[in-house]
């Protein structure tokens, strides 16, 4: 439905700008919003600081408490944490409101009213579902990884920045495909607690490195629900780290994971789609 | 080929059964039952360029539907529907461009959005050029008096300003085609009055074909030229307003309260006497008999009369005289 190949590179270019323009007004709209209700945001950033400054603090209650998790210092493993949240918050701060939302939208009928307008409803949702709160999270998770850092005693090359900067773009893929794809039973009403509970519940066993589980968990924290190369594979990489699993590759396997799950989440989001509109609801 | 073809279409839903108790409910997380339900069921029309039709039925009657369909937001089970020699669902983009859709029941407004600022994301979202754009920004506020509310948020406006609202958003790409579902649903008089005057010149000035969903009969003699009348999916009426009232319309109901009991006494035989309850007697009479004032003035002349309600057919009467007829 999308598409076709008689679009060409310049039409595609048009096409991004399109959705950019859009993507820029929804978020003077929602900066509005924000102004009109600025008590709400406020006490809304502030709870979820709250929230994730205890797990934050937990984790690290944890760690100290055992000097040290399978050859993992207290700072080694809060940079799991670190790189999680970043990862977590860049994808939610994108795909939220998508996937989150969409069952919403199905009941409201606004599902509908956006597939009466000539755009993608995939980026539409993105460009409409921009989700402030989210800096919070952002900054703490960056408050943590440079206390991490400098802790270790550890300055990144600009190389290793570069990688940094592509592993938490894996990452966050990562985190946005699991989004996506747990939001699809929503649009066909079924609701799916099921996949909620995979995803939110094995989100936290790696806030800790993989080694330290047995060979079940990290076999399917590697190769069924690939949550390892959020934060335990890169970190590796960045800590010099190499009590490898599997393979020594994989600390430079998060993007193209990243980009590969995320390919598959689009696709079976639109099919989501396709299935609503033949069955409605 | 006409602008607009349906051609027998039909449209069924998968419904999950669902039975009370636990033990059910259980059951039901293995193994879900389904019925089958035919929301629309074998329907044909056309409709040529410029036309202004209402599409009527009781609600249920499978008239959101149909539109649904038509606007490519749903696919049919079966038959074939093309608007402009395209298939809906499948170039839904393609399609998107040359429509307008309103559903009356649901906002496709910002909520904390002023209408100028609207008008912005709209221009965005369908790219609508400059031009256009400012030609068609104060049309539109001009014809739909928005000049007093653009600057308020979209919660603060009555339900009122809200559908005029809705509407020209509707039409800021210039679409060729205007599916309105519902348009007048839960406004008052007034703002009814407002919308449907709205609606003709939309139609009459800006030539565009118009299609809209009600289940209000004077929106119905009001504004629309045609009428196509679906009941429970199936299609019991294709043609003229005219031909639709002389058919089915102009049966009212008069509601009486007499002083004290007037047994034994004869009423006009023109009047169908349908129901009695204490001294309130229920008569059922058509226009094309006996005209409501002339109703009016015989109980007034001949009785001594407390209280009298007169009451005109609504769709459910106009279906069920349908069913009747034929």
């Amino acid at each position: 439905m999308e598409g076709g190949p008689e679009k060409t590179d310049g039409l595609r270019r048009v096409i991004h700008m399109h959705y950019f323009r859009l993507y820029l007004q929804f978020i003077k709209i929602r900066l509005t919003s924000i102004v009109s209700y600025r008590g709400s945001f406020f006490a809304g950033v502030i709870a979820q600081f709250l929230s994730y400054g205890a797990g934050f603090f937990a984790t690290w209650l944890l760690v100290k408490a055992f000097h040290e998790l399978n050859g993992w210092t207290p700072y080694e493993v809060l940079l799991l944490y670190g790189m999680n949240l970043f990862s977590y918050a860049l994808a939610a701060f994108f795909f939220f409101n998508l996937a989150v939302d969409i069952e919403n939208l199905v009941i409201s009928g606004r599902l509908d009213g956006i597939l009466v307008k000539p755009v993608n409803p995939f980026l539409y949702l993105i460009c409409n579902g921009f989700n402030v709160a989210y800096f919070s999270h952002i900054s703490l998770a960056v408050f943590t990884m440079i206390i991490c850092f400098r802790g270790l005693g550890i300055s990144l090359t600009p190389i290793m920045l570069v990688m940094l900067a592509l592993s938490i773009l894996g990452a966050a893929l990562i985190h946005a495909a699991a989004l996506v794809m747990t939001s699809v039973p929503a649009i066909w009403m079924l609701r799916a607690r099921f996949s909620d509970i995979l995803y939110w519940g094995m989100r936290e066993f790696i806030n800790y490195p993989l080694s330290i589980y047995n060979r079940a968990v990290q076999v399917i924290l590697t190769f069924i629900l690939p949550y390892g190369f959020i934060s335990f594979y890169p970190a590796q990489l960045f800590l010099g780290k190499e009590d490898y699993l599997f393979h020594p590759s994989l600390p430079y396997a998060t993007l193209p994971v990243g980009l590969g799950l995320f390919f598959v989440a689009y696709r079976f989001w639109r099919y989501g789609i396709d299935r609503y509109q033949g069955t409605g609801t | 080929m006409s602008y607009i073809n349906v051609e027998n279409v039909v449209k069924e839903f998968k419904v999950v059964r669902r039975e009370k108790g636990l033990i059910n409910a259980l059951k039901s997380l293995f193994h879900r039952e389904y019925d089958i339900v035919t929301a629309v069921d074998h329907i044909n029309f056309m409709i040529d360029k410029g036309e202004l039709v209402g599409y009527i039925g009781p609600n249920g009657a499978g008239k959101s539907t149909t539109i649904k369909m038509l606007s490519g937001i749903l696919v049919p089970t079966a038959g074939r529907i093309t608007v402009d020699g395209v298939i809906p669902h499948q170039n839904r983009k393609e399609n998107a461009r040359r429509i307008g859709v309103v559903f009356g029941q649901r906002s496709s407004l910002e909520w904390d959005l002023p209408m100028e600022e609207t008008f912005d994301l709209f221009q965005k979202i369908y790219r609508i050029d400059d031009r256009m754009y400012k030609r068609n920004v104060e049309f539109y506020v001009e014809l739909f008096a928005m000049q007093s509310f653009l600057k308020r948020p979209v919660r603060q406006l009555s339900l009122g300003q809200k559908m005029r609202a809705e509407i020209a958003v509707a039409l800021l790409h210039d679409p060729e085609i205007l599916y309105l579902d519902e348009p007048t649903i839960g406004l008052d008089v007034v703002a009814k009055n407002h919308i449907r005057q709205f609606i003709k010149r939309i139609n009459s000035e800006k030539k565009i074909t118009l299609m809209l969903t009600t289940h209000d009969m004077d929106d119905i003699e009001q504004i629309c030229d045609r009428i196509i009348m679906i009941d429970q999916g199936k299609l019991l009426y294709d043609g003229f307003l005219q031909n639709f009232k002389e058919k089915y319309g102009g049966e009212y109901t008069i509601t009486v309260d007499f002083a004290y009991a007037e047994e034994g006494r004869e009423v006009d035989p023109r009047l169908q006497l349908v129901s009695i309850e204490g001294q309130r007697k229920v008569y059922v009479a058509h226009r094309s008999v006996i005209e409501t004032t002339e109703a009016l003035r015989y109980f007034i002349d001949n009785f001594d009369v407390s209280h009298l309600n007169i009451r005109e057919a609504d769709i459910e009467d106009v279906v069920r005289n349908a069913y009747v007829k034929g």
